[in-house]
This record gives C-alpha cells, sequence and structure tokens, in this order.
C-alpha cells in the first residue's frame, strides 16, 4: 500500500515538475511571440491555440491531483472531499450534494489516504455504472465512528447475478481494504438507487 | 545607483526546474520596472543566497527535492519579514492555498499562469496586499461556503433534511417505538451503526430527545 502510494506520487511529480513545466514554457512562449509578432500574425489566430493549451494543462492538473492525495488531504478528509466533489462536479451530469455531520477530526495521514481512496473508488463505481441524476453524500464523526454514506438514485445492482458481478469487480476489494482499517460497508441496492455506507471505529490525532 | 533603478521591483526565482525559472525569467524581462536579480534551484542555494542579498518579492516553487515549501515559506517569512513570497505551483487545493498563505506567502498563483496576472500580482504583494490567482479565488469562494452550516438549501427549508434511504429505515422504525437492538436486527446492522444513524438525525433535524425527533420528523411530513 504505501510503495503503491509513493509510486503515484512519483508520478503525480513527474507529471507536475516536467510535463506541466514544459507545457507552460510554451505557452508562455506562445504569449511572448503573440506580443512580438503582432504584425505579422493576428493575435485572434493563435488566441484559440494558446486557449486549447490552457486547457490541456487544466487536465493534466486534475490528473495529477488524483495522484497527489498529499497536498489534498492538507486540511484533512472534509477539505480532501469537498475538493475532491467540486472538482467532480463540473465533469459529471450528475448533481452532487455533500453534507458533514459534526467536525470531522484528523487521523493519521496513512489512514486519512487509503479512507479518502475508497471514497474516490466508490465514486467510481457511480460514475460508471450507476446512470444516476443525483448523488448524496454524508459524512459524520461522533464518539470515535466516522460514517461515510454515498447515496445514488441510478439503476442499483439488479438482479442478484449482477450483483454478483458487480461486488467481483469493485466492492469486493474495497471491503478487503477496509477490515485493517476497522471498517465495515453495509450496502442497500434496488431500482431507486444504491446506499453505500462505510464506517469506522477510530481514534482521532491529538 | 541611479534614481530609475531605485524604484525596480527585484525579484528572486526559486524553482528546481530550469525551465520554468526560463520561462518566467522571460515573461518578466519586457518589463522595466521588475528585474529577476536571482534565480536559484534549491531551498539551500536560496537560503545561503538571501543571507547575501534580499530581493522585494520571492517567486517560489511549492515542490522542491530538498525541502517542502511550506516550512521554506515559514522561514523565509521569519528572518525576512521584508520579503514578500508569492506561490508558484500547479496545486489549486483549497487547503493547500490557505496553509502556504498562513505560512507566509503574500500571493499565489498556479503554473500555468499569465503575463498579466504574473506582473500585475507581483506589483500587488509589492505594495503590501494578497494576491491570489483569480481562477483560484472562485473555488475558494466555494469551499466556504460549502461548510457554513448556516446556508440550508431551499430544498431543505421546504422538505426538511434530506435523509438517506438508511436514516428512513431508522426513523420508520423509531416511530414504530423499536428498541436499537430491535433496529439493529432488523436492518441487519450493529447497535453502533444504529446509534450513529440515530445521532444523525438528532443533528439534521436539530432535536435534542428521541421525542424531539420524531416531533420534527412529523412536522415534516418524513415520519
Amino acid at each position: 500500500m504505501k510503495a503503491e502510494e509513493r509510486e503515484r506520487s512519483r508520478i503525480a511529480r513527474d507529471l507536475h515538475d516536467s510535463i506541466m513545466i514544459q507545457f507552460s514554457t510554451v505557452k508562455m512562449n506562445l504569449s511572448t511571440l503573440m506580443n512580438k509578432w503582432e504584425q505579422e500574425i493576428p493575435k485572434e489566430q493563435i488566441r484559440p491555440h494558446v486557449i486549447n493549451l490552457d486547457k490541456a494543462m487544466q487536465s493534466l492538473r486534475k490528473a495529477a491531483h488524483h495522484l497527489m492525495p498529499d497536498m489534498i488531504l492538507e486540511g484533512g478528509l472534509e477539505d480532501a472531499v469537498s475538493y475532491f466533489c467540486n472538482n467532480l462536479q463540473k465533469d459529471v451530469f450528475f448533481t452532487i450534494n455533500l453534507e458533514f455531520i459534526g467536525k470531522i477530526p484528523r487521523f493519521e495521514t496513512q489512514i486519512e489516504l487509503a479512507i479518502f481512496r475508497i471514497f474516490q473508488e466508490l465514486m467510481q463505481n457511480i460514475i460508471k455504472h450507476a446512470q444516476a441524476s443525483e448523488v448524496y453524500i454524508l459524512i459524520s464523526y461522533s464518539d470515535g465512528q466516522l460514517g461515510i454514506e454515498i447515496e445514488d438514485n441510478g439503476v442499483g445492482f439488479g438482479e442478484k447475478e449482477s450483483r454478483k458481478d458487480y461486488k467481483g469487480i469493485g466492492l469486493k476489494s474495497i471491503e478487503a481494504r477496509l477490515v485493517p482499517l476497522g471498517g465495515n460497508m453495509d450496502i442497500a441496492t434496488g431500482s431507486s438507487g444504491t446506499n453505500v455506507c462505510i464506517e469506522f471505529n477510530i481514534t482521532p490525532v491529538s | 545607483m541611479t534614481s530609475s533603478v531605485q524604484k525596480q521591483i527585484k525579484v528572486f526565482l526559486l524553482d528546481d526546474h530550469p525551465l520554468a525559472v526560463t520561462g518566467l525569467y522571460n515573461m518578466l524581462l519586457p518589463y522595466k520596472n521588475i528585474k529577476v536579480t536571482g534565480t536559484y534551484q534549491t531551498g539551500r542555494a536560496l537560503m545561503e543566497a538571501l543571507s547575501k542579498k534580499q530581493p522585494d518579492v520571492l517567486l517560489l516553487d511549492i515542490l522542491l527535492p530538498d525541502t517542502d515549501g511550506k516550512t521554506l515559506a515559514r522561514e523565509i517569512s521569519q528572518f525576512y519579514p521584508s520579503i514578500k513570497i508569492i506561490a508558484v505551483t500547479s496545486v489549486d487545493a483549497p487547503a493547500y492555498i490557505k496553509a502556504m498563505m498562513q505560512s507566509g506567502c503574500s500571493g499565489y498563483l498556479l503554473k500555468n499562469t499569465d503575463q498579466e496576472t504574473l506582473v500585475e500580482a507581483i506589483h500587488t504583494v509589492y505594495q503590501g496586499e494578497d494576491f491570489i490567482e483569480p481562477s483560484l479565488k472562485e473555488q475558494m469562494v466555494y469551499s466556504l461556503i460549502k461548510k457554513g452550516k448556516e446556508n440550508k438549501s431551499e430544498w431543505e427549508k421546504a422538505k426538511g433534511p434530506r435523509l438517506t434511504k438508511r436514516e428512513k429505515d431508522v426513523l420508520d422504525l423509531m416511530v414504530k417505538d423499536y428498541s436499537n437492538r430491535e433496529i439493529a436486527d432488523k436492518l441487519c446492522l450493529s447497535i453502533r451503526t444504529v446509534e450513529r444513524h440515530r445521532f444523525n438525525l438528532m443533528q439534521k433535524f436539530d432535536a435534542k430527545s428521541p421525542i424531539g425527533l420524531l416531533k420534527a420528523a412529523m412536522e415534516y411530513g418524513l415520519a
């Protein structure tokens, strides 16, 4: 797990530090040229390319951030989840409603990271399979218990057969990862949507 | 020194990637009142240089190989409080922006910033004000709004708090006077889980007791 996160951080750093910089430099030079050759080439001809370049850089940054949670987890799970959802909302067609109950305290970094990864994966499942128009996320903490409930109004897992398949793909690995974290998962699914509830008996730091 | 030089804003650049240093350098080149007087690639090289001469403004990359930007910003603002620091990064997470500003930065720019914004940022922090990349402000405000508990949505005002399926299940059984143990058995949940759902329900309805909760839920037609 730790090695995997380290590798992700390395890739993220590569994206940030070299590819991103190369893009930045191209953009800077293009802008400089745009001003220098104003007479010869009308700005209007170059500007769309600069805008496209900007878009590419935004996508790249987003990709790198998925890999680099140590930055995003700076403010704890609450900030990380908010940040993730704010960004995701721009890219998906369903509405995301996010609610926190109680102040979510800080936990050990490795644990926060593991929980955040699980949360991201559950959201990925919804994006890929649920066909939902609305997703409601409730995160609460009280008395040593952290709860994350994710509810969508999508198609559910349907027949028992497909539910088994579904479990085979993603949920089994999530279940396995919950155990060492002292967590468990409860799933309720039907034609009106799916409710996944994970919870942890967990001690905050200081 | 001539009088025209006195007005020049002296800028140091710190970035471990030479291309980024060159890029920023070239962007600032056309501006006569801004002069890049030092470029560095490591935190240590920068600190050494600072002991000899200080710029007015420092453009600081916050992902460095030898130290992290937050620690470096804190150190610099402690030892050289007159230097205005602008963090230049590609991290746009609100929590990180906050952390950098709290560590002594006056400005926060993204690496894909444009020439005008870069120059504006340098002038703004030089004059003693804070500058945050305009495209990030929206996200900062949004993250603040999200946290304000007072901001109840229209939906909530009309229909009462939003409940999850599990919360509705628990509420229904509470109305039928089931105990926590009975609710847990019926829904195949642990008692701890039922207790958490109950706690969340009480918070959502601003109730102090189970009776207050049921009363509030009935008022909204949810029980």
